[in-house]
């Protein structure tokens, strides 16, 4: 591509929230301004060449008191890959009982992340 | 006067009226019964029509179809439902309409040796007029209501008999009496003349001349007080509380109650009711009585019994915290010089629960189910009641609904034997005074039963008494432990703005609740502050596991109001789509 | 059953309340109770399943669960005893606490000191005065949140948000995560409530519309909620002529403010402050009441949970020291009160010989500000509505302030002089 693109992205990593101006050329970043640190500036950097986010989401388990067992990725995963595995993980259905950290998933997608549990969760007690 | 009479008086009104008289329509008269055809530019030009008509002398009802043309006609929404178990069914009285009307008249019913039903169109019973209005027991219809009308007579007479009804049904009554507050001069001098108004329906009222003893009374009132009337029977309760115990009494005798079940036929031979058809069967009786409320006239009209035509009048209504309402003692009013004949102008009144409950204001509506408050209306209430009790303030407010009135445009109730089928009762028109009023219809239409040729023979084994289901948050230390003693569920709080127990959910869903406004309304969990973001979750957990059916098929009101629709990851699976 | 003798009851059982209960039996009182309405420990944090929880106190990004089994798993440790299920019907200015339970019926406890962590309730439509029906398919976020990410069930399809505080945008992002369709959210101020971050991972990552000076105006559906419709409002958030617009929705989320819920705090007379709707304390973050302490979203709504665990942990501290008969009385008694700029202060009152922390909430967004105390200017980058500022005062600070009874906080612009 041999555009000339201009994008603002507002940098989260801190309060201050600078609105970073950012040039690309020729699909790659040519300028970043109106960033205060370098934090900042890497964070902007890597928001358009290689956007990554936090994945966390339920998944159904069968034999505790409730449907649900909240579950993030060890590693944060490529942006645009969460709606993926958002829909890889809806197919699952995990037995209790199940303990904080252990691995739901292995290697999600191929994408060198696994899915832990987040909290423990007991059996249901028998009737 | 005539039939032809009667169309030709309003015939000579109308032109000369210059909006109506443009307009195309088609006058009879029948027996008695107006009818008009025909079509309107707006509403409002409907219902001064009926007035019209129901104003002409010897006018016993009027049958309203007109109507405007750029409104589209109310549309039916019709459930496709299985057939029920009593389809077939054989009863010698079938009564539709399970709110407060038709709740006292099962009620009475239940004394003799019959066979009754009740068939209710909601998922619940009260879900009509009977849970959408401040809960006052008038104690007359209004200083400028005819003392003559059926409404007058018959809220003096119902209001006397609650004190006994409320103690053999175990609800709340509660007779605190209404200060109707003068601010205006104009009205001093007239205040005399209200005392006639008073003897002739037949209520103690006291004029309070004194400013001072005015505020002695009512130490919070607004200080623009001059004077007040006191009306000492006035009463609060809480009507679809009253519905419930009624009911629950009247089941207990031995009626039967069928929910979920609309009247979508009425099966008339030879001039005679042959039983109704609702949407999930078929009852077969000789006897109808139509307490259907905002519904009557199409009870009637099925019947091929037009005598009436119901014009909806909602009215908006106010509740705000009971930490406020308990610096009042008193129901109060506005005693103003009156500009809309047709209403009392609502008033403040104080629930049973002790929360303050405004309004309502009156404005006329052409379709049954505009139940939606607005903003306008909101504002009307508050501007027009704030001014009276200057302690509440407006971020009490904890919520806002509405109510419509079936009103006739005689004004008045409709109960008589209808004059075109035979077994036929209407008790319909039932406005306001409407709970006050209940008990004394119910008796009128046991009387209309007994002529029309119901043989009513008593039941030795009738019981009046009915206990009402234990309220934790009304008992005792002592009776708390005792409670939860016997059942641990009353120890569990669901809500936490009413302390309502898992046991009253239980409870309530044991005597009939199968939704959750059924629980609210019985226990009231999700009325408080919070307005059930406590309890919800709970109460939906609750009610499938008493009703045995899955979360995702309990309702707030009824097939269609599902709360939780779709299981988690349900809607991933299907639509295979991410936002 | 007999009133039993507690030294110290924690009415809640979240971030809050479990971070008193370990500082307090840390320092060596052995009698505590947390007593807590849910079915578990954790308050609002088990439903809380997203990360950006622990950044300061444990310098790791963690999601809502994770810290607090943390704190729950250090209660168990230090084997504090908590009832489960159990709601307080009232405390009074003696410190008996009234509760019940399916378990052991009605409670008395006699306590020596209550450390109040009951947290907030959400605000409701009614309180909105949103015009129009009461279908099925209105709920408050965190009641949605809740019923999805505990309970397993989605509330419906097609989703407006009102209200872009961290809860509604967080929602939006689980909403459109589990496959429904968020339509729009919808704010009523000309710029966002929430935080950037949240802008950025739950709105725009998503695609999902924000309206700002928007309101909606009213609720249509019969047994559903089939649409809302919503107007563009003026300066003062009254809805504009001729804006008015349907969407179509099965869905209308709330997230339009937080309520500290204090019922109970009434019930033992002690005094709130209308700015917060919470108890005032002082800095030992004591209510009016003597041995009676708040802390959390209780006393005043917070945003980073961290914030919460150090205020829990600081009243937790001073309820033990109240116990052992250490806690010393304030030397002075200064009342802060909320000047320009400044919607209001935790803790009211302050004065005495050890280093205070001071959390502000602010009007509107500001920068390079100065934060005024009295005599006192601290300067702050940036201050923002939805960020708590937080405001630390050494002894010497505290020692230096005005001999007044009453000092104003006000923020001002530096450039402003």
């Amino acid at each position: 591509m041999k555009k000339k693109e201009a994008r603002v992205i507002t940098c989260i990593i801190c309060p201050i929230g600078c609105k970073a101006k950012v040039t690309i050329k020729n699909g790659k970043i040519s300028k970043i301004e109106d960033v205060e640190c370098p934090r900042g500036e890497e964070y902007v950097a890597r928001e358009i060449e290689a956007p990554v986010r936090d994945f966390f989401t339920t998944v159904r388990i069968k034999g505790a008191n409730i449907l649900v067992l909240p579950v993030r990725s060890t590693q944060p995963i490529p942006k645009d890959k969460m709606l993926d595995c958002a829909l890889e993980l809806a197919n699952i259905v995990v037995d209790a009982p199940v303990e904080a950290g252990d691995v739901i998933v292995k290697n999600l997608l191929g994408l060198g992340v696994d899915i832990i549990a987040t909290r423990d969760m007991d059996r249901a007690k028998e009737r | 006067m005539s039939d032809k009479e009667i169309v030709q008086k309003l015939k000579d009104q109308i032109s000369q009226d210059p909006e109506l008289s443009k307009l195309p329509l088609k006058i009879s008269c029948e027996d008695g019964t107006v009818h008009l055809e025909g079509e309107a530019e707006k509403w409002e030009q409907v219902v001064t029509l009926g007035h019209l008509a129901a104003g002409v002398a010897g006018v016993r009802g009027v049958v309203n179809k007109v109507w405007p043309k750029s409104l589209p006609r109310p549309k039916k929404k019709r459930k496709i439902k299985e057939k029920a178990s009593w389809d077939g069914m054989k009863v010698d009285v079938v009564i539709v309409g399970a709110g407060i009307v038709g709740a006292t008249i099962a009620r009475e019913l239940s004394r003799f040796d019959l066979k009754v039903a009740v068939v209710e169109k909601e998922a619940d019973v009260a879900w009509g007029q009977s849970k959408a209005n401040p809960g006052w027991v008038h104690a007359f219809a209004g200083v400028d209501v005819d003392p003559n009308m059926l409404k007058a007579k018959l809220c003096v007479r119902g209001n006397a008999m609650y004190d006994k009804l409320a103690e053999e049904l175990d609800f709340t009554f509660k007779r605190l009496g209404l200060l109707a507050i003068v601010t205006e001069e104009d009205l001093l001098p007239l205040l005399d003349f209200v005392i006639d108004l008073a003897k002739q329906h037949g209520i103690p009222m006291e004029i309070i001349r004194d400013r001072e003893e005015v505020f002695r009374r009512e130490p919070r009132i607004t200080e623009e007080a001059l004077a007040a009337l006191f009306f000492p029977t006035y009463g609060s309760t809480s009507p679809y509380l009253v519905t419930i115990a009624l009911i629950e009494n009247a089941v207990a005798n031995g009626v039967k109650l069928l929910l979920d079940a609309e009247v979508i036929d009425v099966m008339v031979e030879g001039g005679k009711i042959k039983g109704v058809v609702t949407d999930r069967g078929k009852i077969f009786t000789k006897f109808l009585v139509n307490a259907a409320g905002l519904y009557s006239d199409e009870i009637a009209e099925m019947a091929g019994a037009s005598e009436f035509t119901i014009h909806p009048r909602k009215g908006e209504m106010l509740i705000f915290d009971s930490k406020h309402s308990s610096l009042y003692s008193h129901n109060l009013a506005p005693a103003t010089l009156k500009s809309d004949p047709y209403t009392k102008g609502g008033g403040i009144a104080i629930s049973v629960d002790g929360n303050s409950i405004w309004g309502p204001n009156a404005e006329e509506v052409p379709y049954k189910e505009d139940t939606g408050t607005s903003r306008e209306a909101m504002e009307i209430v508050w501007e027009k009641f704030s001014h009276f009790v200057p302690n509440i303030p407006k971020e009490a407010m904890i919520t806002a609904f509405t109510g419509l009135r079936a009103a006739t445009y005689t004004e008045d109730f409709h109960i008589a034997p209808s004059r075109k089928v035979k077994g036929l009762i209407h008790a319909a028109g039932i406005q306001s005074p409407g709970t006050a009023s209940a008990p004394a219809i119910a008796e009128m239409v046991l009387e209309i039963l007994r002529k029309e040729g119901l043989h009513l023979e008593e039941k030795p084994d009738f019981n009046p008494i009915r206990k009402a289901p234990p309220s934790f948050r009304s008992l005792t230390k002592k009776e708390r432990e005792e409670l939860i003693a016997e059942d641990p569920k009353y120890g569990h709080v669901v809500c936490r703005c009413e302390h309502v127990t898992e046991g009253e959910v239980v409870e309530a869903v044991r005597r009939g609740a199968t939704t959750l406004d059924g629980i609210k309304f019985r226990t009231r969990a999700g009325m408080g502050r919070c307005q059930g973001g406590f309890c919800t979750p709970h109460v939906i957990k609750i009610l499938a596991r008493e009703l045995k059916i899955p979360i995702e098929r309990v309702t707030k009101r009824g097939s269609g109001s599902e709360l939780l629709p779709y299981r988690i990851k349900a809607l991933l699976l299907r639509g295979g789509q991410v936002g | 059953m007999a009133k039993r003798n507690v030294d110290i009851v924690v009415i809640g059982g979240g971030a809050a309340a479990l971070a008193a209960a370990i500082k307090a039996k840390e320092k060596g009182i052995e009698n505590i109770v947390i007593l807590e309405r849910s079915e578990e420990l954790g308050g609002i944090l088990p439903q809380c399943i997203h990360t950006g929880f622990g950044l300061s106190y444990f310098k790791e990004n963690l999601t809502g669960p994770e810290y607090i089994s943390r704190f729950i798993k250090k209660a168990q440790d230090l084997q504090i005893e908590y009832k489960p299920d159990t709601m307080v019907l009232e405390i009074t200015p003696e410190k008996e606490i009234t509760a019940v339970n399916s378990v052991d019926g009605l409670l008395t406890l006699q306590a020596k000191a209550i450390v109040l962590a009951m947290g907030c309730r959400e605000r409701t439509r009614g309180m909105l005065g949103i015009a129009g029906t009461r279908p099925a398919g209105i709920l408050t976020a965190g009641t949605a949140q809740r019923l999805m990410d505990i309970e397993g069930y989605m509330p419906g399809a097609k989703v407006v948000i009102l209200g872009s505080g961290d809860i509604g945008l967080i929602m939006a992002r689980r909403f459109a995560m589990e496959g429904a369709e968020v339509e729009a959210v919808v704010e009523i101020l000309p710029y966002p409530s929430g935080l950037d971050r949240n802008l950025v991972q739950c709105l725009e990552d998503f695609n999902i519309p924000l309206l700002l000076q928007h309101t909606v105006t009213s609720i249509r559906g019969s047994d559903r909620v089939e649409a809302v419709t919503v107007a563009k409002v003026d300066a003062s958030g009254k809805p504009v002529q001729d804006t008015e617009r349907i969407i179509e929705c099965d869905t209308l989320i709330l997230s339009v403010g937080l309520i500290p819920e204090n019922e109970l705090s009434q019930t033992a007379d002690i005094a709130l402050d209308s700015a917060t709707g919470g108890p005032i304390v002082n800095e030992y973050m004591e209510t009016s009441v003597q041995g009676i302490f708040a802390c959390g979203n209780v006393v005043h709504v917070y945003d980073l949970v961290d914030h919460v665990t150090q205020a829990g942990e600081f009243a937790g501290e001073s309820a033990a020291r109240y116990v052992l008969n250490q806690l010393p009385p304030l030397t002075r008694k200064i009342t802060l009160k909320a000047g320009d700029n400044v919607r209001s202060i935790v803790p009211q009152i302050i004065g005495g010989e050890e280093p205070a922390t001071l959390y502000l909430r602010v009007k509107k967004p500001m920068r390079d500000v100065k934060v005024t105390i009295g005599n006192l200017t601290i300067p702050k980058r940036v201050v923002k509505p939805p960020e708590m500022v937080v405001v630390n005062l050494t002894r010497q600070a505290i020692e230096k302030l005005e001999k007044r009874d009453e000092l104003k906080v006000s923020i001002e612009e530096k450039a402003k002089q």
